[in-house]
């Protein structure tokens, strides 16, 4: 009950806090528009597509069908992917270390521990405010591209369920993030190294392993159709890829998220992927890595702790 | 020009004795070292490929149909730049954001005013010692980058490819040092020190990533692995023709792309480097022409940046409280 107490005030302080609506409102917005952008995209370049044929004909060349035929209805949702492997982790970040670092701020820790409270409902409350203010943005998140999908494009019951579906596992990839921004704002006496921690983590997972596991170039991978990037036989890259593969947790997840979203491969490189079951299995162990961080950090707390430095 | 200097060395030797610094540096480092070995044993698998096919054409007396893979060493160097703009930036947040945030968690504002020093000694003093710092760290990436080269791929560099690293260092250097104003800024302004890092990395995140990501994913050529217009057999002119019939559409797709500084610090650095196949068979005075306006727009924006920071340090009392 007194984790529910917590929880309630967490989340009551989080929307009190402008830092919060200013990440919150950047990815409404980009929820709001990345299905436009996707259906503006599609529609130009099959457009640009019928130019071309028309050049083709006149140069009396082969007419290859058109790479864009056939898209399934929610390719146009396929932004959404890269901008919860970018904002949406970010978001997460700030929202666990907000919560995370409010209570040493406010210099009250030794107060709340003079009650009668576990360190125990203290972390479940955090760790429950956290889930929860995540599972109302993706809500949100969720009914807007469920709208815009119906608008620009078609809906069904099943296109509703991939796209839940898809929401369900990006909950759970961005809840790691938030359990490491949450975990290292307990842990960390400076609230600074507490913010930069889990954001080097989110800048090696994002860009660093990527680029070692499928030679993708950083920026590149940020890209909803990826260049050709054959590994080709290179022994020494192979071993690389062996060695860091399973540990992208971002590949994981877009790998898993195209699956359900049931869009088109978009990569060349020379290794297949691994199942979704795996990616789904990758994806379980790294919550409960992360939630052994949030607890690990938990332990480590000192109750007598006054404030952090900023 | 004696208060400006101790207040760069005093600054200088903070940064140095500052664990994230050391952190994000080294993080830096490895990952430039990491692309750039990802990026030679790339291109030699490439080679080892183009060989064998042509041994198996030669043996059935064919003649190759592509070229032989050209190496362009600095073509290697795209994945550094890439680091260069998101850890780079994120190095220039930190080091505006810890500049200002020392002095008003330990108070030490009022202690240095009530010595013969202005404000604007202050401020100057600031952003010479980060921009030495920079400096450092850029040249020190490049001279990794010299040493990777010869140390993987045994390539030395030609005069012009060794002036175009001392350009990309200096464009680099500004490019994190806006970032450096910015955060500064924030700092100074921001009530919370933590909601400056906060604003700063949301304001990095949209023009870093967001903004670039859009117009990447808006690009027609960019729809299909390897490229559309590649895919259907389309040279340049050609594909330049079927474009400039959708010249609306490009217009917005390259406005949304020039909004972002790391765009233009990206063209003008892959303009350098040759990544854009184009820029190979340029000489270096016609890629700077061709390059100008985004150089420009980066000095412009550092420039706006010191201004910014001068005209904060003067207004804000908050900044005197502590």
């Amino acid at each position: 009950m007194r984790s529910f107490f917590i929880a309630k005030n967490e989340i009551q302080h989080l929307f009190r806090e402008r830092t919060f609506f200013l990440m919150l409102t950047v990815f409404i917005l980009i929820s709001l528009t990345s299905t436009y952008i996707g259906w503006a995209s599609q529609h130009t370049v099959e457009s640009v597509y019928q130019e071309s044929v028309i050049t083709l004909q006149s140069l009396g060349k082969t007419v290859p069908p058109s790479p864009f035929s056939n898209l399934p209805p929610l390719e146009i949702v396929k932004n959404m992917i890269i901008y919860v492997v970018l904002i949406g982790s970010l978001l997460a970040i700030t929202i666990g270390h907000s919560i995370g670092t409010k209570d040493q701020r406010a210099g009250v820790v030794r107060i709340l521990f003079s009650k009668p409270l576990t360190k125990k409902e203290f972390l479940i409350g955090k760790a429950l405010s956290l889930g929860l203010v995540l599972f109302a943005i993706l809500m949100v998140s969720l009914i807007i591209s469920a709208i815009s999908v119906a608008i620009l494009s078609q809906m069904s019951i099943v296109l509703l369920l991939q796209l839940i579906e898809f929401y369900v596992v990006s909950f759970f990839y961005m809840l790691g993030f938030g359990f490491l921004g949450l975990g290292f704002g307990l842990m960390k006496r400076n609230s600074a190294i507490a913010l930069l921690t889990p954001i080097v983590i989110w800048v090696v997972i994002t860009f660093a392993l990527p680029e070692m596991s499928s030679a993708l170039y950083p920026t590149s991978s940020l890209n909803p159709i990826l260049p050709q990037t054959e590994i080709l036989n290179s022994p020494v890259l192979s071993a690389i890829h062996n060695v860091f593969y399973p540990f992208s947790v971002s590949e994981h997840y877009r790998v898993l998220s195209s699956g359900i979203l049931n869009l088109q491969e978009t990569t060349d490189t020379i290794y297949s992927n691994y199942s979704p079951i795996i990616c789904a299995f990758i994806l379980a162990a790294w919550v409960i890595i992360t939630s052994g961080v949030l607890t690990y950090s938990m332990s480590k707390f000192d109750i007598s702790r006054g404030d952090i430095y900023e | 020009m004696n208060k400006h200097f101790l207040i760069a060395k005093k600054e200088f030797q903070d940064i140095f004795r500052n664990r994230t610094f050391s952190i994000m540096l080294g993080l830096l480092l490895t990952l430039t070292v990491t692309s750039i070995l990802v990026s030679t044993l790339v291109f030699k698998s490439q080679v080892t490929q183009y060989e064998n096919s042509l041994a198996v054409l030669q043996s059935l007396g064919k003649m190759p149909v592509d070229a032989a893979p050209k190496l362009f060493p600095l073509n290697l160097l795209r994945g550094v730049v890439d680091y260069l703009e998101i850890i780079g930036a994120i190095i220039g947040i930190l080091l505006g954001y810890l500049s200002i945030a020392k002095e008003k968690s330990t108070k030490t504002f009022k202690l240095l005013l009530s010595r013969p020093i202005t404000k604007k000694d202050i401020l100057v003093g600031k952003i010479f010692g980060n921009l030495l710092f920079v400096s450092l760290m850029v040249l020190f990436v490049a001279a990794v980058i010299l040493a990777s080269f010869y140390a993987i791929g045994g390539i030395t560099l030609t005069a012009v490819e060794l002036m175009k690293i001392l350009l990309f260092v200096i464009i680099s250097i500004v490019y994190v040092m806006v970032f450096f104003t910015l955060s500064f800024f924030l700092s100074v302004q921001q009530k919370t020190l933590s909601n400056a890092l906060i604003i700063c990395f949301v304001i990095w995140l949209v023009f870093v990533l967001v903004l670039p990501q859009i117009g990447d994913t808006m690009d027609p050529d960019n729809q299909v692995p390897g490229g559309f217009f590649k895919s259907i057999g389309f040279d340049r002119p050609h594909e330049k023709a079927v474009l400039a019939k959708f010249s609306g559409y490009e217009n917005t797709r390259n406005f949304i792309e020039q909004l972002s500084i790391t765009k233009q610090y990206e063209r003008a650095a892959f303009a350098l480097f040759g990544i854009k196949p184009m820029y190979n068979e340029m000489m270096l005075p016609e890629i700077l022409v061709d390059q100008l306006f985004n150089i420009i727009s980066l000095f412009v924006l550092f420039t706006i940046g010191i201004f910014s920071d001068a005209y904060i340090m003067h207004k804000d009392k908050q900044f005197l409280r502590g």
